[in-house]
């Protein structure tokens, strides 16, 4: 069932987003071919045209990215639309779970189009040398064995950091709706009141100080502690806020 | 097109009168195969209880009977029917005459206002 | 003869406001059941207890035995009153959705209604009329081979052949094996497809009767009945 509603969250907005990853992909193509090679080359006005699309389009994926994902949730299961999914015989965490999971993909794939931008302005700007550089030297399998587990790590922390954040919306959004009247500012209120609290406990428990052991090896250890304590609050922070999210849903849906 | 009821009397009853009126008036032949309760129901618009019900009195009457996976059929008792006829005859005939007798007419006035009506219309 | 809805001292209360108070009905199965009552009396705060959408401050609602949950919501059809499907997709989109979600969905049942009514499946659905729309929803919700159908004024706003449609699609779909409650305040449309009426005001059972056992015994119809009871 989780797949099958997964199938119809991407559906939804599916067309929407290759639109601009397709839109952010060309740019940074046609930008490459622009500059043809020569990246010092002084500033040619087509270039800079490019250049001010790419920051528009990177900018309207993000705002589209985080609308769509706050959006989602509220129009498929807080209004009308409600009245379809609720009454779906599915368990309430599964609706949570398929547009957290999807979500993240946006996200996901927001980050990965980003980076293949640049990838592709380079090869659009025909500048093999570069290429070779970073696919066919040993660069980047260097940097992968040596900062390996530092990369791995930050990178899921920034997922359970984008998880928790997702999390703390639809919490927001599901207690808000219970509400008999203002729900929106009930869930605005409860949104503060979320960063609020992760803000106040974060410097009481002042992570990144509890871990001041001085390590004579490197600091890669203590950094990694550091990203480490960072999760593990962050995956506590978005376990808490699923499981308000889905008893709310659950036991206090108000639909109109 | 659904058929007409009047909502304050019972509906099985006014299905029975109906049903029985389409079978003395030849439009459920004799030994004619009825439809389906659930196509009578839907054709007729009511609830198919209540239609079960009323062709349940029917076949209590005499005026249908069922066969057990054929479905059920109208009687090709043609005396009982011409009985039926008679009886809703009479009936309407019993109407007729206190109408007429309210608007003044006794049986002999309205014998002759049938044949003079009948003049008219040929 | 299952019961297939029962409420036991079924009861919702808003902060002070109560919206059912101690209600206790039966309902069986292989009969369709009109849900009466003003507007405000409670009517789709029992819709929406019986679709688990609302949860009881006290007492308890079964489906054919369930409690509302992932297995009630399996053998309960559900039509709300409002437009609460996706706009944004086709025909075919609600079709592979019900398929997908309801194992009891009759797909070829659902196609030859909607090429009755010359719906073609890939129109989007805010291309259609508001009638078109209702008659949609309500395809869905009669393709179904539910145990439990709950309509909520599945003919108001829609013209009188629409009505005819509605009407017929709900008797041509009748089951002994599934009960119908349509809750409307259209009663003298739709009074003659009923068995029973449950009479319903300011969140209480005023009364549960037999549609014919009114008429003989009262000479009346549930329409002229209902002006009747709930005279303002």
């Amino acid at each position: 069932m989780l797949g099958k509603l997964m199938k119809y969250e991407f559906r939804s907005n599916g067309r929407l987003f290759i639109l601009i990853y397709a839109a952010i992909l060309a740019v940074a193509f046609i930008g490459g071919i622009v500059v043809n090679g020569d990246v010092r080359v002084e500033v040619s006005i087509p270039f800079l045209i490019l250049c001010l699309l790419y920051i528009l389009l990177i900018m309207t994926l993000t705002v589209i990215t985080v609308i769509v994902i706050v959006g989602r949730f509220y129009k498929n299961l807080l209004s009308q639309e409600g009245y379809l999914m609720h009454v779906l015989p599915v368990p309430a965490w599964n609706h949570v779970v398929s547009k957290l999971i999807t979500a993240v993909v946006w996200i996901a794939l927001a980050i990965a189009v980003i980076i293949l931008s640049g990838l592709l302005f380079i090869a659009g700007s025909g500048s093999f040398e570069a290429f070779r550089e970073i696919f066919q030297t040993d660069i980047i399998r260097d940097v992968f064995s040596r900062w390996g587990n530092e990369i791995a790590l930050v990178t899921a922390a920034m997922f359970v950091s984008f998880a928790r954040l997702i999390l703390q919306f639809y919490v927001s959004m599901a207690i808000g709706a219970s509400a008999s009247r203002h729900k929106i500012l009930y869930s605005f209120l409860v949104f503060i009141v979320t960063i609020v609290v992760i803000n106040v406990i974060t410097s009481l428990t002042n992570q990144g100080a509890i871990v001041q052991v001085v390590d004579a090896s490197g600091n890669g250890v203590l950094e990694n502690a550091d990203i480490i304590s960072g999760m593990v609050f962050d995956g506590i922070c978005a376990v808490i806020f699923y499981i308000l999210t889905v008893v709310f849903l659950k036991r206090r849906l108000n639909l109109e | 097109m659904p058929w007409k009821f009047d909502n304050n009397r019972s509906i099985y009853v006014q299905l029975v009168e109906k049903i029985q009126n389409r079978i003395i008036t030849g439009v459920y032949a004799p030994g004619s195969r009825l439809a389906s309760v659930r196509e009578l129901a839907g054709e007729a618009e009511v609830n198919p209880n209540t239609m079960q019900k009323a062709l349940a009195e029917l076949e209590r009457a005499g005026l249908v009977h069922a066969v057990r996976t054929s479905g059920r059929f109208v009687t090709e008792d043609q005396k009982m029917i011409e009985n039926l006829k008679r009886e809703s005859a009479v009936e309407i005939i019993r109407e007729f005459r206190e109408k007429m007798k309210a608007l003044g007419y006794d049986d002999e006035a309205v014998i002759k206002l049938i044949k003079e009506t009948k003049k008219e219309n040929e | 003869m299952s019961v297939m809805v029962k409420c036991d001292g079924l009861t919702k209360r808003y902060g002070r406001l109560t919206a059912l108070d101690n209600v206790n009905l039966s309902i069986e199965s292989g009969r369709i059941v009109g849900l009466l009552g003003p507007n405000g009396s409670g009517k789709t705060t029992l819709l929406k207890l019986a679709n688990g959408l609302l949860v009881p401050s006290d007492g308890e609602i079964l489906l054919d035995g369930n409690k509302p949950g992932v297995e009630s919501k399996r053998i309960v059809s559900y039509l709300p009153d409002a437009n609460y499907l996706p706009d944004w997709m086709a025909i075919e989109g609600l079709l592979e959705l019900f398929q997908d979600f309801y194992e009891d969905f009759d797909v070829v049942k659902a196609k030859e209604m909607l090429l009755q009514l010359n719906l073609d499946g890939s129109r989007k659905l805010k291309t259609l009329s508001k009638g078109n729309k209702e008659k949609v929803q309500l395809i869905l919700a009669m393709s179904r081979k539910a145990k439990i159908y709950f309509l909520d004024e599945p003919i108001g706003g829609v013209d009188p052949a629409a009505r005819d449609f509605i009407l017929n699609t709900i008797i041509k779909n009748y089951s002994e094996d599934a009960a119908v409650v349509i809750s409307t305040h259209l009663i003298a449309d739709i009074e003659r497809i009923l068995d029973e009426v449950v009479f319903i005001n300011q969140g209480q059972l005023v009364s549960h009767r037999i549609v014919d056992e009114i008429r003989e015994t009262e000479g009346k119809s549930v329409d002229a009945l209902f002006r009747e009871v709930f005279r303002c």
